[in-house]
């Protein structure tokens, strides 16, 4: 009850949705199949935008970021060159998700070879 | 043996009622997967067996989600694929004859799940819609080259238009809509559903709330359109 009003009250200025249960990834889905489908500029950005949006919103709902997520932007950002943000984003997979580590170390590994 | 025993049980039950398919627990269907305990599981392209190129890339990218909230660790498909391309493995056949162990030597997972498509049809009839999708799921383990989970099923979808009114002007909307919907359907939510439905019969991983304790919950029994036929002949 006390929930609703609150979200009534802020409803103008953002949408109001429930804490997700255990992760939230969006859409995800929807622009990584965009892009596979057709790899264009515009939906390279497109599934970029998707993937920082699940990294803000599970902050901000402070849950993890779902397995897979970090490790996915840095090898975008990889792609891209940018390897000290893709160093971090990998480390960031291995810290949330440990039983990544080997294939995290692996990928850390091949950065420095680059 | 377990076949010869849910045989037995289906004979019996026929005589009683209309017998539907025999349900087996997850504890039953998987033992391997409570023993084992696979944590992290490794997604490969799927082998496509259909004409229509794209379903692969529907499914697999619709999988990780639905493994996710299932409680498992996904490795990041993409990372994967890319490495794959780099070794010059672009099948889905190559991948899926390798030796299991391999995957874990390369990329640390416990399991790997391999995905067969065998049916992609969209229809097409008149003021209705639907595809038809035809799947396997095998979960391997990385350490015994056992399948740990497997799944198959073949189900029909309806993408038909139904927001019309009713007439000739109706009638030609619904057409019109149907064919829009059929040819542009969004097959994105549709292949992750089915991956969620064939998921369900699967024993919760790590993270999820019921792992290790689901042993009694009913899995759909994989072999049940094989046993509905054997019902059907055992019956007469």
């Amino acid at each position: 009850m006390k929930n609703l009003i609150l979200c009534t009250a802020i409803i103008l200025l953002s949408a109001c949705t429930a804490k997700p249960k255990m992760y939230y990834w969006g859409d995800y889905s929807e622009t990584l199949y965009q892009l596979k489908s057709e790899p264009t500029e515009e939906h390279l950005l497109e599934h970029y935008e998707s993937i920082e949006d699940v990294i803000s919103e599970s902050a901000e709902y402070g849950i993890k970021v779902p397995p897979g997520v970090y490790a996915e932007y840095a090898g975008l950002l990889m792609q891209q060159g940018k390897v000290a943000d893709a160093k971090k984003y990998f480390l960031l997979e291995k810290q949330t998700y440990p039983e990544s580590t080997f294939f995290m170390d692996r990928m850390i590994k091949q950065l420095g070879d680059e | 043996m377990k076949l010869f025993k849910s045989l037995f049980l289906l004979v019996g039950l026929t005589v009683l009622a209309g017998c539907q398919s025999t349900q087996i627990t997850k504890g039953e269907a998987f033992p391997k997967m409570y023993t084992e305990q696979p944590k992290s599981i490794l997604i490969v392209p799927a082998i496509n067996n259909t004409t229509a190129a794209e379903s692969s890339d529907f499914i697999t990218t619709t999988l990780a989600e639905p493994l996710t909230y299932h409680g498992f660790y996904v490795a990041p498909i993409e990372l994967v694929t890319s490495i794959f391309q780099q070794e010059g493995v672009l099948d889905g056949a190559q991948l899926h004859s390798l030796d299991p162990q391999i995957f874990g030597q390369q990329f640390g997972v416990d399991a790997v799940l391999f995905v067969t498509i065998d049916t992609w049809q969209t229809n097409y009839y008149v003021i209705a819609g639907n595809v038809e999708v035809g799947l396997q799921y095998r979960l391997v383990s990385t350490k015994t080259g056992q399948e740990l989970w497997a799944y198959k099923d073949h189900l029909v979808v309806d993408t038909s238009s139904n927001d019309s009114g009713g007439g000739l002007v109706g009638l030609v909307v619904d057409l019109a809509a149907t064919a829009i919907n059929t040819a542009t359907t969004d097959y994105v939510p549709i292949a992750k559903r089915v991956n969620y439905m064939a998921l369900s019969s699967a024993p919760v991983g790590h993270y999820h709330s019921q792992h290790n304790k689901d042993q009694t919950v009913p899995s759909v029994n994989k072999t049940k359109m094989k046993k509905k036929e054997e019902s059907a002949t055992a019956g007469n």
